[in-house]
């Protein structure tokens, strides 16, 4: 008798699973999680914090440049160290796809040391602060940026210092500086210019050296990367090599919640940070007019992450590796078409977002649905096929 | 037929021999207190507690003051010395702590429903009876240890039940997801790796939970039943975040030993009173009503709708454990009443990023949230506003599905289950369906 009902179970079962496309079997499975890993940390992660360091030496070496030539000599030495800040701002671009390790919040990351804010915080930025310092005549030394908010520091700052040459401020009028004279004072001296440069080349130094920082927690011997690469093995922080790929997960939210929702959304007038038909105001790089140039280098990083490589087709391991691997090619096909769409929409656009914004917001709000067209299946289907979570995501427990 | 009650009133109140619920006690009272400890020790007092600027209600419990963030570790540790004193007291002083550890776990787990755990009910529940039950002295009424049994053992069963689905028992969803995450696993990771796996561990799961009470309860199967507890708890512990679930769950399996257990291991022997008092009728009518409560209310989503996994209908205080993979994207639309410019509004602009992601798959959240946006917007226009919600949601790894049509306004939205069952996502045709 309970002979009869375990061999009916198990006809019911094997009935079950027969009937059912049983799952790929692929022993190798946890080895392309962990490959995929290696590839993200050696092909990606490490040139790209490579090239940072590089392009910030380079662009601390133009801008003391400038902060030496003398006034009313100085436009060539200028013209050099916006070009280095070009460089410089694109290359940190694809960087900030890496919100994970020393780069990621303290609080919200494995490893996180928040360097991410300390060398762009945008859209957190305050440059009213910067001219009040300017006018209390703050010494931009490495003691002060040990201390200051975020808002006074980073690409944002330097922008700001490199490419507004006008003696306005960007307080409101009620502001101090404002209102007791004291910025008028300054602005019509040439004590303005001697100020801005000496900022300018104090921020220049704290990128560099947090670039250094953060290529070096990531690069040197048993720095982030290494730890990285060895998700899942004894005494590691993550307990699968999954659960390292949770991290580089968390950072491609960036493409969801900066580039859709911050970059394009805002000043397009999608979301209700602009109660106007569009707000240019909102757009990043208002000065360099960097914005679109930026998001193709956000997209393309992106993709990047999800292949594995930069090239349009490659046999490196990424998370389009992984999706195929689970049987869910198909998706890793519309992923991928999706993102180039909003690669070639971003690429299309042709003029930065502010200009954009007044200028073309149909294409601008097309880029934006092209992107949402590409985040809406990284937030659903693959995140379930894959079983990702953001780390953050993880606290408290489940049932 | 008063023959026969009288018969059954004297059976349920002869005493058995406390030994045995005492040692449970203890270990659940330590767990419980643990379980408070460790939310402050994990730092998860942030997320859950201190960092939303946005709380999603429980309907039903919306009179309950919401807990001030500062008394947040004043709960957690008074509710934790409550516990240890459920556990190791006596007389009033149990019944005191029990109301103390009630009160404070109550009170913080109904702060926010993305905070709801299974575990965290069956936790209060326990709590509960250990409270209420005549647990002093070296016995207690046999109704008093088998209405325990029934609470472990109605958990387990309607566990098993939610499991009866295509999903759980013909795809091995979402063990395969979960499984092949977690392939990287040293020795349980090959195992896992396996084709038959998924299948396996959906139907064994399935089948453990249908029938486990009722291994334990058998004298000649419990030891067996005692090795698949350990071993199924031990592997759930090992796979899946799920905090004290699987020690809660072990510490249960013990109520279903000889009472007298604990003797032979030591314990000083306390002689077991005689005699009994038959079970009252009052009693009696309030014990079938707890009982016939906890056997028919896990069952209401039958009748609140035909797929609770996509709906979530019925889904809260229904023992549906770890049932689903489910995210969504969701975004929300709002515009005044008559205007057609419309804004678009991501979650995470008001949630946390754990709330966002899940509420992202739970439909009345999704409406809770969308009608909190649309006062927040109709207050800054000085208008009335529409709110309409793209959630696209993925199930099991299914491509995702649109929850709502993209036309029913959330703020006049009077019938969530008629919204949910004119749902696009009815649309989708079988062959559809991405689960392997």
């Amino acid at each position: 008798m309970h002979l009869r009902i375990v061999l009916n179970i198990l006809l019911i079962w094997c009935a079950a699973s027969c009937t059912t496309p049983s799952p790929t079997p692929n022993p190798s499975d946890a080895q392309l999680q962990r490959q995929a890993l290696e590839t993200f940390d050696a092909a990606l992660a490490r040139p790209a914090l490579e090239k940072t360091v590089t392009d910030f030496a380079a662009l601390r070496e133009a801008v003391d440049g400038w902060a030496r030539a003398a006034q009313g000599q100085d436009a060539q030495a200028l013209t050099s160290a916006k070009a280095a800040f070009e460089t410089a701002f694109l290359t940190w671009q694809r960087v900030e796809l890496l919100q994970l390790g020393p780069l990621g919040a303290a609080t919200q990351v494995t490893a996180g040391e928040g360097l991410r804010d300390e060398i762009y915080s945008w859209p957190t930025t305050n440059l009213c602060r910067v001219d009040s310092a300017l006018v209390a005549n703050t010494t931009p030394d490495d003691a002060y940026f040990a201390t200051a908010l975020v808002t006074s520091k980073g690409l944002a700052v330097l922008e700001e210092l490199l490419f507004n040459q006008s003696t306005a401020n960007a307080c409101l009028p009620n502001a101090t500086i404002n209102t007791n004279g004291s910025w008028a004072m300054l602005a019509g001296s040439p004590a303005l210019q001697e100020r801005r440069k000496a900022w300018a080349l104090g921020v220049a130094r704290h990128l560099e050296a947090t670039a250094r920082r953060a290529r070096d927690g990531w690069s040197a011997p048993g720095g982030f990367g290494d730890k990285l690469t060895q998700a899942g093995a004894m005494g590691s922080v993550w307990r699968t090599p999954k659960d390292g790929l949770d991290d580089v997960y968390a950072g491609l939210f960036y493409a969801d919640r900066w580039v859709k929702d911050f970059k394009l959304g805002a000043p397009a007038g999608i979301t209700p940070a602009c109660m106007a038909q569009s707000c240019p105001a909102l757009a990043e790089s208002p000065r360099a007019g960097l914005s679109t140039k930026a998001l193709v280098e956000n997209l393309v990083m992106t993709r990047a992450i999800f292949t594995g490589s930069f090239e349009q087709t490659s046999s490196a391991v990424g998370f389009d590796d992984l999706l195929v691997e689970r049987g869910a090619g198909a998706l890793k096909d519309e992923m991928l078409q999706k993102l180039d769409a909003a690669v070639a929409a971003a690429r299309a656009l042709q003029r930065p977002v502010a200009v954009a914004a007044t200028e073309d917001l149909d294409g601008l709000q097309a880029l934006h649905a092209a992107v949402k067209a590409f985040t809406d299946l990284f937030k659903s289907q693959f995140v379930t096929t894959l079983s990702l979570k953001v780390p953050k995501e993880g606290a408290g427990d489940n049932d | 037929m008063r023959a026969r009650w009288e018969q059954l009133a004297g059976w349920a109140g002869a005493p058995e021999d406390g030994a045995s619920v005492r040692v449970y006690r203890a270990l659940i009272g330590l767990l419980l207190a643990g379980a408070l400890v460790r939310l402050h020790l994990t730092g998860w007092t942030g997320p859950l507690f201190l960092e939303p600027t946005f709380r999603f209600e429980y309907e039903a419990f919306a009179f309950v003051p919401v807990i001030p963030k500062a008394l947040v570790p004043w709960a957690l540790a008074v509710g934790a010395v409550g516990a240890v004193v459920l556990g190791f007291g006596a007389g009033m002083a149990r019944r005191l702590g029990g109301v103390v550890f009630l009160a404070c776990f109550g009170w913080l787990k109904l702060y926010d429903v993305t905070n709801y755990l299974n575990h965290d009910y069956l936790a209060f529940l326990l709590g509960a009876l250990l409270t209420v039950l005549p647990l002093d002295g070296p016995s207690l009424p046999r109704w008093a240890l088998w209405l325990l049994r029934f609470q472990v053992g109605v958990v387990y069963v309607h566990a098993g039940l939610a499991k009866v689905n295509t999903d759980w028992l013909v795809h091995g969803q979402p063990l395969e997801t979960w499984f092949a995450a977690n392939r990287g696993l040293p020795v349980l990771g090959p195992l896992l790796a396996l084709p038959f796996a998924p299948l396996l561990g959906s139907w064994a799961a399935c089948l453990y939970d249908l029938t486990i009470p009722f291994w334990l309860s058998a004298r000649r199967t419990r030891p067996f039943a005692l090795v698949a507890v350990l071993v199924f708890h031990g592997a759930t512990h090992a796979l899946f975040d799920i905090g004290i679930f699987p020690f809660l769950m072990t510490l249960n399996a013990t109520l279903f030993l000889d009472p007298s257990w604990p003797r032979r291991l030591g314990w000083r022997p306390v002689a077991v009173a005689q005699g009994g008092r038959p079970l009252g009728a009052a009693l009696a009518v309030g014990l079938a009503m707890y009982v016939a409560f906890q056997a028919l209310f896990p069952l209401r989503s039958h009748l609140l709708g035909d797929d609770v996994l996509w709906d979530e209908q019925g889904m809260r205080w229904s023992w549906k454990v770890m049932l689903r993979e489910k995210n969504g994207a969701v975004s929300y639309r709002v515009r005044a009443k008559g205007e057609t410019r419309e804004w678009q509004i991501d979650p995470r602009d008001v949630l946390t990023a754990r709330q966002a992601n899940e509420m992202s798959g739970q439909p009345d959240l999704i409406v809770q949230l969308g009608r909190h946006l649309g006062r927040d917007l109709a207050q800054k226009l000085g208008r009335p506003v529409e709110v309409f919600v793209d959630a696209r949601v993925s199930l099991n790894r299914r491509a995702p599905r649109l929850l709502f049509k993209p036309e029913v306004d959330l703020m006049t939205l009077e019938n969530l289950r008629q919204a949910l069952n004119e749902s696009p996502r009815r649309a989708s045709s079988p062959e559809s369906v991405a689960v392997r």
